[in-house]
């Protein structure tokens, strides 16, 4: 039986290396890849569930085209889908001009190759597109204002560890391999602490279990501060050569007691003393910082008020030391890295208009003028369940007069296509991908022909080209033709410029990338205007309007606010959790997930159940002034009371998005999604 | 080194153990399960957060015991122990598909395919350890909770809160949580939790069903009656052997109607030295057949009387040690036993008053110590049932015992009948097999009451 190595490209942490066993043209099982020391033990479920996935009997295998009068879609031809996209594209450019094309991506199979859908619409003459992204511009933005750049220690030096602090991350849930650090760290007996409105799978092995207030983080990262430099627990000698801006962040935390911060938070004093005092005493300390608690719209300035824990008290560029939120070091094949890469760019001549928000997309596509917009484009995404405000999205989408969605299955946004157009799998088409939890390049090998008609976008691209009338000499170096050979000779470009990168040498298994730091900022080179790590960012404020010094605000949905308003309606936060059989909304479609996870379910503390008359097991009706979901209650007594959750990523279809319920508005910083702000109702329904 | 010998067991480390189910996932796609399904799962112990209390996960699947009860008992000798691997494996084409295995498994790992009609679990791997390769769950285990070890490892356990302790020496050690993993102090969290009584836990659904097993009351209740007439003189002269005997074979065909495969239904005697289920049914057509003889060809005799009524006694003992397997507390002597349903009727039909009088009694009395016991652990007591399985099987016999003519005496006996019926039928709602979910359930239900 051929086995093949290759990577698993979900938007997910641990990015897996794989070995695929494949028999008569299927695949048989996954196997673990030794030699990614990141995730040397094997995939998760998910990675396995590939099995079902890629041979699923739900699977779009032709082109579908929405019939006339009908929810249903009817198969179609190549050619006919092809026709029937140039004739819609054409008039629209011709009616409208090009950038009444949306052209909307997610973040549903990283890769090189994928670039090309956007080397398209060049060609075509332009289009709109989005900026921002729903994921992680906050921290990103916090950190490259801080330390100048997003990396951090290799995954491996975690075991190295005195003191661990998973700040809002589930590691056990969205990034397992993680957790086989943090044991062994444990083992060698740090501390472990986690801080989580929910008592997640990952706080079990923690001694201490802080469950704030949504939101508030940035109050207890002060506090924390504030009692670092009180008791002089902290490293001058660092601070003196390599921080920006103490004085000033001194002078902001002096007013941050923890009893200030333990109003705020909601959370006893002697948890905020018990933190403060195991960073300054417990050898090396490493916070890793999860994406969900940077999606308020204070969390930038949170982000920024924790990572000056770790700087103030020396805890950067050591072993077992440091940032835990991205790394970013793989990003080697494009110009621009992240989070720059995401902001839209300072001047609109470019044929590409640049002017949609992700995290409003409803909205901003509402509002698009000159032109409106007419068209659009979607692939490796599913807005009308992930991005917030789902009924704003909807009507933004029901409002264009034709929409193509290229995907696997039948989504929620490819219920509303007007033509669907099969995707391939990361088995059916080679791509390079970096990572960014841990340091490695990898090939995603093709290890199977693509199924029924399915086509590789790349494939799509280069014959819609054709079919405008664009010469195939300027295709030539843009969009790689068909054959495997193809391919093969763009990634092979892409991949000259490093040496050490080889085909070759990836079909083996994974490269760490060049040039790799295992232990960042070991050099103590932070790329900050000021060279130092800064506490004092005039960027900051003169970018994103913050305060140049972390400071807490209240985010703008707030229990807190709310009830000092006189709220009567007892509102709670909705967390909208991933979850670990799910990577957003992929895979949920799946017998082998269904199995083990049927239904949407709403997870609520006895104590606000009670006072609502819910029941475990009683159906309830979420909602707030954006719209409702209608879910089953769960008893939980992990959660903290006055919040609830239902893991994102249900399609509606299904039983409802979360989305109905978020918001679309920007984070702070980095122009992110801040769909964490999020204040609901929950009521019994009879 | 991946084969298992008496020496080898399963290790599962339960500060590794997130409750991942990617082991779960991987045995479905090893064994070309449909989707979804699996041999291996995941209980939680504590899946809701009680305070104070850690949550952690046990991933199982068969244990492969050195002393398998669900071998020893299976009546039809499908279940074999491999000398050298260790594995237990079900022989698919001996099984009779009468689910007696997953009564007598104490970790919850037979289960009965109802497509297949025959019971199915983990084989370990067989084909995989042929090839010097690892079970797959081991493999694909991605923390690395879960692997084969040596059972003597020092730091490993044989057992975990929530793991059943039985004599049979299952192929599985615990790695217990560290001193530093016990679960985390919660800080602002609620302190005052409302108490509930049962704890949700996820798991596999139960192995027992009144719906669909209910053949098996109305045989054993049968059985019982039919005893008692042959054990009584005088009733056994008057009854129609014919119609005796066609209850006897009805009984018989609706015990085989919970089989799997019921055209390999003679398979279940197979095992007449070890399983009970053999005895029983050997010691049933025993039982039919002496009738028979009695009835048909030697009515006058006493001596064939005498044996048929043995035969049926007999049955009725074995028929009660079938359900000892579960390891149900207080089966031993339990008020729906069928030996004491075929005394009381027999002792109904013979007529010694305070022999009746005394059996209506004990039963009573032992039904309703049960109750009491089940209101005091917060289990399901079904008042409106009670209160009538008490007024039919002792208010109103007792009543009636005292002017025994005929038609009261009728009346009498089928009040008897319907006390037995719902009594019969809450001893099967309340089989308690024993399983890690029912051991975790009752663990955590003593904590939160």
């Amino acid at each position: 039986m051929p086995v093949y190595s290759t990577v698993c490209p979900r938007n997910c942490y641990s990015t897996c290396s794989i070995k695929v066993h494949v028999e008569n043209g299927k695949l048989r099982r996954i196997e673990p890849h030794p030699d990614n020391l990141a995730t040397p033990e094997g995939p998760c479920l998910k990675g396995l569930s590939y099995v079902e996935r890629t041979h699923s009997p739900d699977r779009i295998l032709h082109p579908l085209r929405k019939d006339k009068n009908g929810p249903g879609f009817s198969r179609v031809s190549w050619d006919e889908a092809f026709d029937l996209i140039v004739e819609r594209l054409t008039r629209a450019r011709e009616d409208f001009g090009p950038q009444s094309v949306l052209y909307y991506t997610g973040s549903g199979t990283k890769g090189l190759l994928n670039s090309v859908g956007m080397e398209f619409w060049k060609l075509f003459g332009g289009c709109t597109t989005t900026y921002g992204d729903l994921c992680w511009p906050a921290g990103l933005e916090a950190t490259r204002l801080t330390l100048g750049e997003n990396k951090h220690n290799v995954p491996w030096d975690l075991e190295n560890a005195g003191l661990i602090i998973q700040w809002g991350k589930n590691a056990a849930e969205t990034n397992i391999h993680q957790t086989v650090f943090m044991n062994r760290a444990s083992e060698k007996g740090a501390r472990l602490i986690v801080i989580d409105p929910r008592r997640t799978e990952t706080a079990e092995r923690a001694e201490l279990l802080i469950q704030p207030r949504p939101g508030t983080d940035g109050a207890i990262a002060l506090a924390a501060a504030h009692l670092l430099i009180r008791e002089n627990s902290i490293d001058r000698p660092f601070i003196e050569k390599h921080v920006l801006g103490f004085d000033e962040f001194e002078e902001a935390v002096r007013e941050c007691t923890p009893d200030w911060a333990a109003e705020i938070a909601d959370v006893p004093v002697h948890s905020i003393e018990t933190l403060a005092e195991r960073i300054g005493n417990s050898g090396p300390v490493t916070i890793n910082a999860g994406f969900g608690m940077q999606r308020y719209t204070n969390s930038g300035q949170t982000m920024r008020a924790i990572i000056a824990l770790l700087a103030i008290t020396g805890n950067i560029g050591k072993p077992g030391a440091g940032w835990i939120f991205a790394d970013l070091q793989t990003q080697i094949f494009g110009t621009v890295k992240d989070p720059i890469a995401f902001y839209p760019p300072g001047s609109s001549n470019d044929d590409v208009r640049v002017s949609i928000s992700t995290a409003r997309l409803g909205r901003d596509m509402l509002a698009a003028r000159d032109p409106e917009l007419s068209i659009a484009w979607v692939e490796r995404g599913n807005p009308i369940t992930q991005n917030p405000d789902t009924n704003r999205v909807l009507q933004a989408f029901r409002g264009l007069s034709f929409r193509i969605v290229v995907d696997q299955f039948m989504t929620d946004t490819a219920r509303e296509a007007d033509l669907i157009l099969p995707a391939k799998t990361m088995f059916e088409q080679s791509d390079l991908i970096g990572a960014y939890w841990h340091p490695y390049i990898q090939l995603k090998q093709k290890v199977l022909e693509p199924p029924g008609e399915v086509k590789p976008e790349s494939e799509v691209y280069r014959e819609l080209a054709l079919r405008l009338g664009i010469p195939k000499s300027d295709l030539r170096d843009v969009i790689p033709g068909p054959a495997d050979a193809d391919i093969e000779a763009y990634l092979t470009k892409h991949l000259a410029p490093f040496p050490e990168l080889t085909l070759e040498k990836l079909r083996e298994g994974p490269v760490l990338v060049p040039g790799l730091q295992e232990i960042a900022f070991s050099d103590y080179r932070f790329p900050t205007p000021s060279g130092k790590i800064e506490l004092l960012s005039h960027e900051a404020e003169s970018r994103w309007g913050v305060d140049a010094i972390p400071r807490f605000v209240e985010s703008r949905e707030s229990i807190r606010q709310e009830r000092l308003n006189g709220d009567k309606k007892k509102l709670l936060y909705f967390l909208t959790p991933n979850t670990k059989n799910r990577i957003h909304s992929q895979f949920n479609n799946l017998k082998t997930i269904l199995a083990l996870d049927p239904k949407p379910l709403l997870i609520i503390h006895p104590e606000d159940a009670s006072i609502r008359g819910v029941k475990n097991g009683s159906q309830v009706r979420i909602h707030n002034d954006r719209g409702e979901i209608k879910v089953k209650a769960r008893f939980d007594r992990g959660i903290k009371p006055g919040c609830v959750s239902m893991t994102n990523g249900w399609w509606i279809s299904q039983g409802g998005t979360v989305n109905f319920c978020s918001r679309g508005r920007e984070t702070d910083m980095g122009h992110g999604a801040a769909f964490h702000d999020n204040l609901v109702n929950v009521e019994r329904l009879s | 080194m991946s084969l298992v010998s008496s020496e080898r067991a399963f290790i599962l480390d339960l500060n590794k153990c997130t409750g991942c189910q990617a082991c779960q996932v991987a045995c479905g796609i090893e064994n070309e399960l449909p989707p979804g399904e699996s041999w291996r799962w995941i209980d939680s112990f504590n899946k809701d957060h009680i305070a104070d209390v850690p949550l952690y996960h046990l991933s199982l699947a068969c244990n492969h015991c050195a002393d398998p009860p669900c071998m020893n008992h299976c009546p039809a000798l499908a279940i074999h122990k491999d000398p050298i691997t260790g594995a237990v494996t079900i022989d698919e084409k001996t099984c009779i598909g009468c689910k007696y295995c997953t009564w007598a498994c104490p970790y919850d790992a037979a289960r009965f395919d109802s497509d297949a009609r025959v019971v199915k679990k983990c084989t370990l791997c067989s084909h995989r350890l042929s090839e010097g390769l690892d079970p797959a769950c081991v493999t694909q285990c991605p923390t690395g909770a879960l692997r084969l070890g040596e059972r003597g490892e020092s730091i490993a356990e044989p057992s975990v809160a929530g793991f059943p302790e039985t004599e049979a020496d299952p192929a599985i050690r615990f790695i217990p949580l560290r001193e530093n993993s016990q679960g985390p102090e919660v800080a602002g969290g609620s302190c005052e939790v409302p108490l509930e009584k049962s704890p949700e836990i996820a798991s596999r659904p139960p192995r027992f069903s009144l719906r669909s097993e209910w053949p098996l009351l109305v045989f054993t209740l049968q059985t019982a009656l039919l005893a008692a007439i042959m054990g009584a003189p005088a009733a056994r002269d008057v009854i129609n052997p014919f119609a005796f005997l066609i209850a006897g074979g009805v009984g018989a065909g609706l015990s085989t109607l919970h089989l799997g495969k019921k055209h390999r239904a003679w398979r279940a005697i197979a095992n007449w030295r070890g399983s009970w289920l053999s005895r029983e049914i050997i010691l049933y057509s025993c039982f039919l057949l002496s009738s028979a003889v009695h009835l048909l060809v030697d009515p006058a005799g006493r001596e064939s009387g005498l044996l048929a009524s043995l035969f049926g006694f007999a049955t009725l003992f074995a028929m009660d040690r079938v359900y000892y397997v579960t390891r149900t507390p207080g089966l031993r002597l339990h008020s729906a036993q069928v030996l004491l349903t075929g005394a009381l009727f027999c002792s109904l039909l013979i007529g010694p008053a305070p022999l009746f009088t005394g059996l209506i009694l004990l039963k009573t009395l032992l039904y309703s110590l049960r109750k009491i016991r089940f209101a005091r652990s917060g289990r399901p007591v079904r008042p409106l049932l009670t209160l009538a399985r008490v007024a039919f099987g002792f208010l109103l016999p007792v009543i009636i015992i005292q002017r025994p003519t005929g038609a009261l005496l009728i009346i009498g006996g089928a009040c008897l009948l319907l006390a037995e019926l719902i009594d019969r039928a809450e001893f099967y709602l309340e089989l308690e097999i024993l399983s890690p979910r029912a051991e975790i359930a009752k663990i955590l239900r003593r904590k939160v009451l």
